[in-house]
């Protein structure tokens, strides 16, 4: 293997092509490699794969994405998206079919999986204050399958699939805790300095858990940004770097967040909260509380906090030569401060 | 800010330098951004963060933590002790003043922890009052905060463009 570089195409490019030799057993042309800007953590590039097998020439429009050594969660492991991405193949959730992954450093120097390019655009949830992400009839359109899928996802069936590796020991009690416990460790690991605004969050968010009517694959950052459209059509629902099993709740709560909706009365630009809710329980089955989205909201505000920490810490060390990473910890003020707001549940 | 002064100057230098300058084609424009990085070198000596919003921090926190002493003067068992820290004077620099003030945030962690497991011990409403009290200090250096921050241009750097 040559040590692959995410901003050295040719190289990228090359392990590409020897790794894709290996899987397909044929000689195989990678092009248009094409590094998106999108994402904070993984690494993701397009690339174009040509080969010829049994059936005639073969012409993939692939993505690659890699977890990289230095990156902001490293270590990464692959597994978990692409045994998402696999498991809900298939059913009414929208997503890339996955081809390849690996933990293996040997290909490309990081863990790493191989899907299918989906057509479509990722609408950002960050637009000019006082203006609308989309048009009613599209943001209407769009909110309707946003919904669904999500409806779809809180329904799959995950006993006896690979996805019941995804939360050893979480049950409807324990859900929210393991969620504090695991986003409080990652504070302990990259805070340079105490949050006491942080700290009293957590003593709340600790006296606040509920219970979860049912255990659910949670996607861990369901938003506008994480999806894909085309034609007024969601085509795809990226990014499943955090999936976990957990409180189906807990991905509402994330819509929910002013970061993905500014002061629009959208929430993530897309439906406002009373038919949210409304139409989530009719397509999940899953009872909505109030309070309990209201607690997921400051659990996934708290969480933002400290992946905003966990960049600037990453920068700080120099492991990732990213200024988004600074950028986002020049924001932490301001996110604490929603965290504040919204546990007094002035959202 | 989140990150350290210098770790700011030398990523920006570092990312103009490794990544922005080598794919700018235009010559002029490449020669506007090595004159921006050599005035960035020149800078990082010379500059620290502002003192005053520092100092400010320093000084509340220090009032902070002597009215908590006091809501705890009595309590069982022992509150954590308070640090030793001096009265924040306008001589001090940056560089002073950031230690003292993660010294006082960290007592005040320490404080909503202990707060929260002798909550029970407590008169009525002193443990509301304490995580009030620190809350609202931390609200007014928050805010201090945003106020000297730009609104994030998080959809430009998605996007690039």
């Amino acid at each position: 293997m040559e040590q692959a570089s995410a901003f050295d195409g040719e190289t990228v490019a090359k392990n590409l092509a020897a790794f894709l030799r290996r899987r397909v057993g044929a000689e195989v042309a990678v092009s248009g490699l094409r590094r998106y800007t999108v994402g904070f953590s993984w690494i993701t590039i397009g690339f174009e794969a040509s080969w010829r097998d049994a059936s005639g020439p073969r012409h993939e429009n692939l993505i690659l994405r890699l977890g990289p050594p230095e990156g902001l969660f490293a270590p990464y492991r692959a597994f978990p998206q692409f045994a998402a991405l696999d498991a809900l193949s298939g059913s009414a959730v929208p997503v890339p079919r996955a081809y390849w992954y690996s933990e293996e450093l040997e290909h490309f120097g990081a863990p790493f999986f191989i899907c299918e390019k989906v057509e479509g655009e990722a609408p950002l949830p960050w637009v000019a204050e006082g203006r609308e992400a989309f048009p009613p009839p599209l943001r209407e359109a769009l909110a309707e399958q946003f919904v669904a899928a999500l409806a779809a996802l809180h329904r799959f069936e995950w006993r006896g699939t690979p996805l019941e590796t995804l939360g050893p020991g979480v049950d409807e009690r324990s859900a929210a805790a393991l969620q504090i416990a695991f986003w409080e460790a990652l504070l302990a690991r990259w805070a340079f300095r105490p949050y006491p605004m942080l700290e009293w969050a957590i003593v709340w968010l600790k006296a606040h858990r509920p219970v979860a009517s049912r255990v659910a694959v949670a996607h861990g950052d369901y938003r506008t940004g994480n999806f894909l459209e085309s034609g007024g059509r969601i085509t795809a629902i990226l990014d499943w770097e955090l999936v976990h099993l957990g409180d189906p709740l807990e991905d509402l709560g994330w819509i929910c967040m002013r970061s993905f909706r500014g002061r629009s009365p959208y929430m993530c630009h897309l439906i406002e909260r009373p038919r949210l809710y409304e139409r989530y329980e009719e397509l999940s089955g899953v009872p909505v509380s109030p309070a309990a989205v209201q607690f997921y909201e400051a659990l996934g505000t708290f969480k933002l906090a400290v992946i905003h920490v966990g960049a600037a810490r990453c920068f700080e060390d120099g492991r990732f030569k990213d200024l988004r990473l600074a950028v986002m910890g020049v924001h932490l003020p301001r996110l604490m401060l929603q965290l504040e707001a919204t546990i007094e549940g002035k959202t | 800010m989140t990150n350290s002064l210098e770790r700011i100057f030398a990523g920006i230098i570092d990312i103009l330098h490794s990544r922005v300058i080598p794919k700018i084609q235009d010559e002029s424009a490449r020669g506007q951004a090595y004159g921006a990085l050599d005035m960035l070198r020149n800078l990082k000596p010379r500059v620290e963060w502002a003192v005053g919003p520092l100092h400010d921090d320093v000084a509340e926190g220090l009032s902070l933590v002597e009215r908590i002493a006091a809501l705890l003067e009595d309590a069982e068992p022992a509150p954590p002790p308070a640090p030793a820290e001096r009265p924040a004077t306008s001589r001090l620099t940056a560089a002073e003043l950031e230690p003292m003030r993660d010294r006082l945030d960290e007592h005040l962690c320490e404080i909503l922890r202990w707060t929260a497991e002798n909550r029970q011990t407590l008169p009525a409403g002193r443990a509301s009052e304490i995580e009030t009290a620190i809350r609202d200090q931390q609200r007014v250096r928050l805010k201090r905060e945003v106020k000297l921050t730009a609104p994030p241009l998080f959809g430009e750097i998605s996007r690039g463009q």
